[in-house]
Order: structure tokens, then C-alpha cells, then sequence
């Protein structure tokens, strides 16, 4: 179970004046802190701000951005928009899928990876597009894909923003 | 500063206040229009979709649902075009893929004929219409807001947060007692209410005089907190209380 | 900074900043949108700072890192002026050489230039680039003159002359009445006339302790849409400028810029510049002592393409689900807190400032009668140039896309263009000499939308199109009213059905009859509208579907159930790459052997086919 930090969403709560139109980009500071919405954080909010816990829960799991579960360590991207779409990215999804036995918008057992999919990350020349730890992953093919994944396992290295697949 | 607009429903006259809803115009025609996530003791929210009806606003046609158009121009309301009974039929064989087995949403569709559940539509299995009237009513009513939606789109569900036991339900009943389908399944047993939906369970104050269980605990605890009342009036059933004058 | 108390501050600071300016020293602009990001800009931006740092030649060199430019499809972009050398695809490697050859030796670099696929010529300016050439940058030109964390760059080019007009030269109504003569429709989607809602925002009822609020909507969510993100991104202060003046004119105390969330970069930006308004004073309190007050805060989105729609757009900045509610009381009555609203797109704010500055009448001289001014539209999919183009309202599809886009890849059959996102349709080649307005692709089921344009080739399944944009709408509908939630449902659950083979005779009148409920019952405009791609595509390509469904067969070779892999024999030169890439060894056959695909194994995953360079893997 994580610690939550109450003292910091209390000047959170603060500096958003704490009232209903500042609970989404609470929810966003707080997963930004802890990379998913721990629900002890969620009941203190709910009290501090004086807000229904189910109304809470209701935007915590409208919106595609906050997880309500723990994410991996590793975080990969495919994004399913339109362009990305007819230029193969389904099979390129399943190939992921396969790779690291992880079904969409799902975390492995053993924390090691979440897979996520995006309805459009707005760079289309690059398409189909694979995001992995931050770094872009353009014009993939499930097989430079998979080789990008056994990098990722076996490295401990930092990922750099920016970083581009050649291929 | 109560404005009243001219409108004529299924070719009847009429003058209502501005604001009027066409459910409440209708109504006051004794003209049926059937709903399902209507209420009138909550907000309408004009989701299910089966009041619609088709108005003429002068320039175009439109198909709207009653229960939340407010009536502000002089508009011609008609309430049973061929396109209005196609478009509930569609409607009606769409809830029932949804609810097959329950049996007021059979009931409905059989009387706007559609008998069968269409062969060709993924079924589901619920009671719940997603009409969001518990919700609701614990929200503007009871004002605890124990419950709420969760998710989007097919998922959608009302539900306790994070599906688990919410201490801040009252076990009050309202939502069972508004639920068209009577899905939330509240039983009272041997001095104990469950909420089977909402995984709440309260036990119930026996009366005093008479021994009948009569109102559950948690919601004690909030009316004593909430309001001056005589603890000891809390005590008896509505029997057994002595009258107020 | 210091700030700006008047209109005469304001023209001081950009005669300053002019004067500062030395055009004809040498600069090295670098795209740094997050197109080229993707394409490891970042790198090559820190290649050359290093490089200019380490030999002392920032004296010599400016470096200027912008927004988007544009030419996605050819990343990292590089300018060099003042001569306006254009060089392409540019990486870290390149970058002394740029330097000491073009920068300070004058001389051109070959390898980095932009070849022509139609002539074969190489490029040496940006302003000859065709992709460029028969654009109409007016609202995007800006992106690749200036550092958009930089107002002084925003303001030395001009900007900010719009508001200074509007404030000291203009009473609100008269810049009402410009809007409105300008023809200016939203850009989002809806081409609603902007002058006529602003009118309608500032007569409505004001009721004791409310006010009137001003929205940006950059929540650009129809996948493979753009614009908004370079624009916001790119050039932010041409969109405040807007909002300001709009802010002016209706009587808007307070204003807010809602971003997706999957737009960080922007989002960035948009804060910077923010910070930047305040500084000089040209947003807050008594803006540059006009006696006019503004102030800007950014939200932003959760991830919902619902949003995108005006009154869940407001739902969601008051902290709720984003749930939209009938507008039978449009949103300029009765909107953000119940009062009275104007929500404009990215794009029709940056639009604004060009109208007060060079009058209505310049403004509606461009474009078409019903249509005024130009589009930016996002050109993607199956075509050479992906990028973002700005082009006169009016020019046909088949320019923007075979003129301007190069046409298809791999010398593939263009066989449609999906306009209008999942609210639009596919347009077929025999329309393609369609003018593109607000008004001229309803005629064949579509619309213009927010101005993205996905190309499609002979490879493209429209079945399998239509299946992917139901299934979008059914997993980001809102779920409040039964036939978006419930009906889409069911469309995508028989699309599906009719792609994996399993789809009967009746099944197409079926979905015709559940799409005419979803789009006269449905609550708002996601639901309205998401019959849109399944209609069109059925349309202009039944035969497809009827493939589907009669012979259970894929024309495209799209639909996994419904094709094979196979190798070609004739052509397998038993290479055996095939067989490495396979995940499930479904591929056998020796060296110097022709190899063959085990059917029964194959998961039809096409790593084959993409693998094999001799063409030689049958998909179908």
C-alpha cells in the first residue's frame, strides 16, 4: 500500500480554492504524485473538500486518464487513432499483446508492464505510433516493436524524452 | 412575472406558463406519454428516451423527449407520428437486448409492440435501465449521494464507491422505492435491511411499545445528528408515537 | 519584462524589439512540434546548442526552436535564413556539417534537401517547396517565425495590433459587427456563424451575480486532427489575442482554455504564454489602461472525446463527468454555472486578431460564398506528405490531396478520404473534385468537421472503417441516453459480427434501421452523428459489405477471419525471414527451399508480410 502524502494534498486543496470545479485537476496532481488515484487519497480528499465520495469516484473512472489501479513499471502506448488505425496499428497492438502477455488497458501480475491504448496522440506523420516509458516509437512494425521491448527489459537505464525509432 | 406561450398538443389548444415541460403540458391534456426515467419528485434527465414526441417549431420538425423541453415558443406538439412509434419501437427492442428477463421492460415493449427480443442483438443480462433515478434521488433528496454512476458509455453502472459497503447511505430505502424495475433488491429480515445492490446492511430499531422494527439505525444516527428531535420520539414506531397536536 | 500601461507602450516595445532584430544574421530554425519531437528533434535541437556553444558562434548564429511547420511526413525540419534554405529529416549527425557549410559557408547540402517525387528536382527554398507553394498560411504561417515561449517574438512580428485596434479604435458592438460581416464560421466542427454567437452571448440575460465567459475548446479529440495542438503549441498568443478581443466585445470578465490531456506540450506553452500576457499586462486587470479586465485559466481534459461537445466541455470544467445535456437552451443563455457562454475553437480565436487588424471585407474576399477565410486541415493516413495544410475555403479534395499531399504511397489506388472524424464520412475518388467548405460535403453524407482529412488506399477495408469508428464512438460515448449507449453498442457488436464472417442477410437494413433512431433520438451531437461513418460507407461501398456478408470474404485483405496468408511461390526466394519473424512458427521450409505458411498454425498477424521484401506473401 502506498503513503499518501497528506500535508501536500492539503496545499493542493489549498491553491485550487477546494471546490468542485478544481476536483479534476486535483485528481490529476495527485495521480501525477503517485502515477494512479490510491483510494486513501480519494477519501481524504472527499472529506477535506467536502464532496460526496461517490461523485468523486464517478469522475475518477468517467475520465480515460485516471487508473484506479497501481500502473507497471513500464508504461507502452498504442495509439488507435484514425490514421493510425489504417496504417496497421491493430495488428501492431496485438503484437505488444503477445509480446509482453498483457492484454489492453490492463497492468502484468508482476507490475512489470501496463499497456495502454490512446485514441489519438496528434502526430499522424509517425503513425502507427508506439509510445514506450515516453519515448515515440514511429512508422512501427511488430518486429521492431518486440526488439524494443526486450531493450526495455533488460535495460535500467534512464528513458529520454524524444528518443526516435529509425526504421 | 409568469409569461404563458400558445401551443397546440395532437391538435389541442392550449396556454401554458413558459418553462412548462411537454410531459407537464401533455399531463394537463390527460395525453399519455409513456416514460421510464422520469419522476416527478426528482430533476428530469432525459435519458431513456421513450417520451419522445415530434414538434413543429415553424422553421423544421424535430424529435424531442417531453420530460426536459422546456416549452418557450408557440410550437405544434405531436405525440404519435408513424416516426415517433418507429423510433420507440427501436428504442424498446434496444432496452430489451439490455434486460431481457425483466419483466416491467417486457411489459413496456409489449405494449408498444415489440414482443420478442430481436434475434440478431447482443443480450444482455441486467435489471438495471441506467435510468439513474436512485442516484438521483439520494443525491436531491436524501442529499447523501451514497451512490453514483461510475464509468462510461456500455459500462456504465450505478454503484457505491469503488463497489464496496458505503457508511454513508442511510439504508432510507428511497432508491428502492423509485426504482422502476425494482432492481435494488432491499429486504428486510429479522431486524436487518440489506440494500443487496449497494452491499449495504443496516440493522433495524425495534419499537419500543410494540417490538416491530421500524427504521434502520444508520438512519438514526443522521437524523439525530442532522436534526433537533426528541431522542425519545425516535423510540416508537409511527403506530405507536403519540400523534404531534 | 516591464509592463505595458498603453497602446503607446506597446508600439514602443515593438519598435524596440524591431530594432534589436537583425534580419540578415544568420538563424537556424528548428521544429520542435511534437511531430518532430517524435522524430528526435530534441536531440538535434541539443546538438546544435552544443555545437554553437562549444565554438562561440552565437554572436554569428541564432538558434530559434519553434512550433509545429507543418511538413510532418519529413521531420526534423530545418530553415535556414535569411536565404529560407529548407532541409529535411535532418539528424544529430548533420549537424555540424549544417553549420559550417550552410550556416557559415554559404554552400548547400544535397543529401538534407527535399526531392520532388513528381519531378525528381531537388529543393532549395522553403518557399518552393510544392507542399508549401499552394498553401494560404495566414493563421499557421507564424509557427515558423517564432519561439512560442517568447511573447517578444509574437509582438515584434505584429502581434498584439489587433487588440490594441479593438481596444482604443472600437466600441464592442463594432466588433460584433466586423465578425460578423467577416463571415467567420467555428472551426470546430459545427461552422456556426462566430459573429452572430457572440452577439447572441452578449444580448443574453445577465441574472445578479453572474457573468458572462469566454471558452477556448482545445480539445481536439477526432483522431488524426492536429491542428489545434500545433496551433496552441506553436503560436498560443494568436489564440489569446483572439480571446481578448472576443472577451472586449461581448463583455466577459473571465475566460478559460480547455486542453486535452494528452496534449502536454500545449498545455505548456499555453501556461507560458499565459504568464507572459500577465507580465506585460495585456491580460488581467485594466488591460492596457483601457479599463478593460481579463483574466485566462487553463484546464485540462481527463481524457474523453466527449468533452470536445460544448455543454460536457462545461460540465467538466465545473468538476463534473463530462455528461452533456440538451441544448434545447443553447450554451450562450445558459452555459458555464448556468450563465451565459461563449465557446469558440482554437482555430476561430486565432482567426480574430487578421479580421480587426486587415478589415472584414479582406477576410471575406478569401473562400467561398457560405465559407470565408481559410482551413487548416490535417492530412494523414495513406498519403506522401502527411502534414498540416492551410488552404482557401473552396480548393477541390483532389488538389489538397494529390497537389498538395503528393498522393498515395507505394503507388497505391486512392479509394477514399474520411472527412469530419467520427461525426463525418468516407468521400469516394468520384467526388473528389468536391470543393471543401462547411456546406458542400453534406451533399454526400459527410462534412467538413474540424478539418481532418484521412486518406485511404485500395488496402483499406471500409467495413472494417466503418467497425473502428463505431467502436471509437460505443467506448467514448457518455453512456447517459439509451440509443448512443445502447444502439452504438449494437452497431459496433453487428459490424463486428459481419467483419469475423458471421453476418446474415438482413443484418444491413438491421443497422440502417438502428442508425435512424441513434440519430433522431440521441441526446447530443456524439450520438447524432455516430451513424455518419457506417451510412457512408454503405453508400458508396455496399458491394463490400455485401462481400462480407454473402461470400464472407475481405476485398482489401483487411479482416483477419476472412483471409489467408499464403507465399508466392514464384516469387519466394526462400530467404527465410518469414520464418524468423513468425511468432508462432507457422512458417516451414529449409534453406534454398520455396517456404510455405501452415494455415492451421497462422494467427494473421501480417509480420510476413511486412517483413518480406520481395513481395512475395499473398494477403487476401
Amino acid at each position: 500500500m502506498v503513503q499518501i502524502d497528506y500535508t501536500s494534498i492539503d496545499k493542493m486543496i489549498e491553491k485550487y480554492g477546494g471546490n468542485q470545479s478544481a476536483l479534476i485537476q486535483s485528481l490529476q496532481d495527485i495521480q501525477g504524485v503517485y502515477r494512479y488515484l490510491p483510494k486513501d487519497a480519494l477519501v481524504y480528499l472527499s472529506q477535506k473538500m467536502n464532496i460526496p465520495l461517490a461523485n468523486i469516484y464517478n469522475v475518477a473512472t468517467f475520465y480515460q486518464a485516471f487508473s484506479l489501479r497501481e500502473r507497471g513499471e513500464h508504461i507502452v502506448s498504442v495509439c488507435l487513432g484514425t490514421a493510425c488505425h489504417v496504417r496497421g496499428s491493430v495488428r501492431i497492438l496485438e503484437g505488444v499483446e503477445r509480446k509482453i502477455h498483457c492484454k489492453a488497458n490492463d497492468t502484468t501480475k508482476d507490475g512489470k508492464w501496463t499497456l495502454e491504448t490512446v485514441n489519438c496522440l496528434g502526430s499522424c506523420a509517425l503513425g502507427p505510433l508506439v509510445v514506450i516509458d515516453g519515448n515515440y516509437h514511429g512508422k512501427a512494425t511488430t518486429t521492431a516493436i518486440d526488439k524494443v521491448l526486450d531493450e526495455v527489459e533488460k535495460s535500467k537505464a534512464e528513458p529520454e524524452s524524444g528518443k526516435s525509432k529509425s526504421n | 412575472m409568469a409569461e404563458n406561450v400558445a401551443i397546440t398538443i395532437n391538435g389541442h389548444s392550449l396556454e401554458v406558463p413558459i418553462d412548462t415541460t411537454i410531459l407537464e403540458a401533455a399531463r394537463l391534456l390527460n395525453i399519455e406519454i409513456p416514460t421510464l426515467c422520469n419522476n416527478e419528485n426528482v430533476k428530469p434527465y432525459g435519458v431513456c428516451r421513450i417520451c419522445i414526441v415530434e414538434i413543429d417549431e415553424g422553421r423544421r420538425k424535430r424529435v424531442v423527449p417531453a420530460c426536459v423541453y422546456n416549452i418557450r415558443r408557440s410550437i405544434n406538439i405531436e405525440t404519435d407520428t408513424e416516426k415517433i412509434r418507429k423510433h420507440r419501437k427501436i428504442l424498446l427492442t434496444l432496452q430489451l437486448a439490455r434486460c431481457p428477463d425483466e419483466p416491467v421492460i417486457r411489459a413496456l415493449a409489449a405494449k408498444y409492440g415489440v414482443t420478442e427480443l430481436h434475434p440478431r442483438l447482443y443480450k444482455d443480462n441486467e435489471s438495471c435501465i441506467l435510468c439513474g433515478l436512485c442516484a438521483r434521488v439520494c443525491s436531491e433528496i436524501v442529499g447523501v449521494s451514497a451512490i453514483a454512476f461510475e464509468g462510461r458509455g456500455p459500462k456504465r453502472r450505478v454503484t457505491p464507491p469503488f463497489d464496496e459497503e458505503n457508511p454513508v447511505c442511510i439504508a432510507c430505502g428511497a432508491c428502492a422505492y423509485i426504482c422502476p424495475t425494482k432492481c435494488i433488491g432491499l429486504h428486510d429480515i429479522d431486524g436487518l435491511r440489506t440494500l443487496k445492490r449497494w452491499h449495504r446492511s443496516s440493522k433495524m430499531v425495534a419499537c419500543e411499545k410494540c417490538g416491530d422494527f421500524f427504521i434502520p439505525e444508520a438512519t438514526v444516527q443522521v437524523l439525530g445528528n442532522r436534526m433537533k428531535i426528541d431522542s425519545g420520539s425516535l423510540k416508537l414506531c409511527t403506530h405507536c408515537r403519540p400523534p404531534v397536536f | 519584462m516591464n509592463r505595458l500601461h498603453s497602446i503607446s507602450d506597446l508600439a514602443d516595445l515593438r519598435e524596440k524589439l524591431k530594432q534589436e532584430y537583425d534580419p540578415n544574421k544568420k538563424a537556424i530554425i528548428i521544429c520542435g512540434g511534437t511531430g518532430c519531437l517524435g522524430s528526435g528533434a530534441n536531440k538535434v535541437i541539443e546538438a546544435f546548442r552544443e555545437y554553437v556553444s562549444a565554438h562561440n558562434l552565437s554572436d554569428q548564429i541564432n538558434l530559434l526552436v519553434t512550433g509545429c511547420h507543418g511538413f510532418c511526413e519529413r521531420g526534423t525540419l530545418l530553415v535556414i535564413k535569411p536565404e529560407g534554405i529548407f532541409y529535411q529529416q535532418v539528424k544529430p549527425t548533420d549537424v555540424p556539417e549544417v553549420i559550417e557549410k550552410t550556416a557559415l559557408g554559404g554552400k548547400i547540402i544535397d543529401k538534407l534537401l527535399y526531392k520532388d517525387p513528381a519531378t525528381g528536382e531537388k529543393i532549395i527554398y522553403e518557399k518552393d517547396v510544392p507542399f508549401y507553394k499552394r498553401q494560404m498560411r495566414l493563421i499557421f504561417g507564424n509557427n515558423g517565425d517564432l519561439d512560442p515561449r517568447n511573447i517578444h517574438d509574437y509582438i515584434r512580428l505584429g502581434g498584439y495590433q489587433g487588440l490594441a485596434k479593438a481596444l482604443t479604435e472600437m466600441q464592442p458592438d463594432e466588433i460584433i459587427e466586423q465578425i460578423k460581416k467577416s463571415g467567420l464560421r467555428g472551426r470546430g466542427g459545427g461552422g456556426f456563424p462566430t459573429g452572430r454567437k457572440w452577439e447572441s452571448c452578449k444580448k443574453a440575460p445577465l441574472a445578479e451575480g453572474k457573468f458572462r465567459y469566454l471558452i477556448c475548446n482545445a480539445d481536439e479529440g477526432d483522431p488524426g486532427a492536429y491542428m489545434d495542438r500545433s496551433l496552441l503549441e506553436g503560436n498560443p498568443h494568436a489564440v489569446l489575442e483572439g480571446m481578448i478581443i472576443g472577451a472586449y466585445a461581448i463583455g466577459s470578465p473571465q475566460g478559460y482554455i480547455y486542453v486535452r490531456n494528452e496534449y502536454p506540450l500545449a498545455v505548456q506553452n499555453a501556461g507560458i504564454a499565459l504568464q507572459q500576457v500577465e507580465e506585460l499586462g495585456l491580460l488581467g486587470e485594466n488591460i492596457l489602461g483601457s479599463g478593460f479586465s481579463f483574466d485566462i485559466r487553463i484546464s485540462r481534459g481527463g481524457g474523453a472525446f466527449v468533452c470536445g461537445e460544448s455543454t460536457a466541455l462545461m460540465a467538466s470544467l465545473e468538476g463534473n463527468p463530462g455528461e452533456p445535456r440538451a441544448k434545447y437552451i443553447h450554451t450562450v443563455e445558459r452555459g458555464l454555472y448556468d450563465s451565459p457562454s461563449n465557446l469558440n475553437n482554437v482555430e476561430t480565436w486565432a482567426n480574430v486578431p487578421h479580421i480587426i487588424l486587415k478589415s472584414a471585407d479582406w477576410y471575406a474576399s478569401i473562400g467561398t460564398e457560405g465559407s470565408k477565410g481559410t482551413k487548416i486541415f490535417s492530412l494523414v493516413g495513406k498519403i506522401n506528405n502527411t502534414g498540416l495544410v492551410e488552404v482557401p475555403m473552396g480548393i477541390k479534395l483532389r488538389e489538397i490531396i494529390f497537389d498538395i499531399g503528393g498522393g498515395i504511397p507505394k503507388g497505391k489506388k486512392f479509394k477514399a478520404v474520411q472527412t469530419g472524424g467520427p461525426s463525418g464520412g468516407c468521400i469516394p475518388a468520384d467526388h473528389l473534385d468536391l470543393p471543401v467548405d462547411f456546406d458542400k460535403l453534406y451533399e454526400v453524407g459527410s462534412m467538413m468537421g474540424s478539418g481532418g482529412l484521412i486518406v485511404m488506399d485500395e488496402d483499406t477495408c471500409m467495413v472494417d472503417v466503418a467497425r473502428y469508428f463505431t467502436g471509437f464512438l460505443s467506448d467514448e460515448s457518455c453512456g447517459k441516453c439509451l440509443p448512443c449507449r445502447e444502439g452504438v453498442k449494437q452497431l459496433r457488436y453487428l459490424l463486428s459480427e459481419i467483419c469475423e464472417g458471421r453476418g446474415k442477410e438482413g443484418d444491413l437494413e438491421l443497422l440502417e434501421e438502428l442508425g435512424s433512431t441513434i440519430i433522431d433520438t440521441s441526446l447530443c451531437a456524439l450520438g447524432q452523428t455516430a451513424p455518419n461513418p457506417l451510412f457512408t460507407t454503405l453508400r458508396f461501398f455496399r458491394n463490400e459489405y455485401e462481400a462480407h456478408i454473402r461470400d464472407k470474404k475481405c476485398p482489401a485483405g483487411v479482416c483477419k477471419e476472412l483471409i489467408t496468408y499464403r507465399v508466392i511461390e514464384d516469387k519466394c526466394t526462400a530467404c527465410g525471414v518469414c520464418k524468423k519473424v513468425c511468432p508462432v512458427q507457422a512458417v516451414e521450409g529449409a534453406k534454398k527451399e520455396i517456404h510455405k505458411i501452415i494455415t492451421e498454425k497462422c494467427i494473421k498477424c501480417g509480420a510476413c508480410y511486412d517483413a518480406c521484401k520481395f513481395d512475395a506473401i499473398f494477403r487476401g
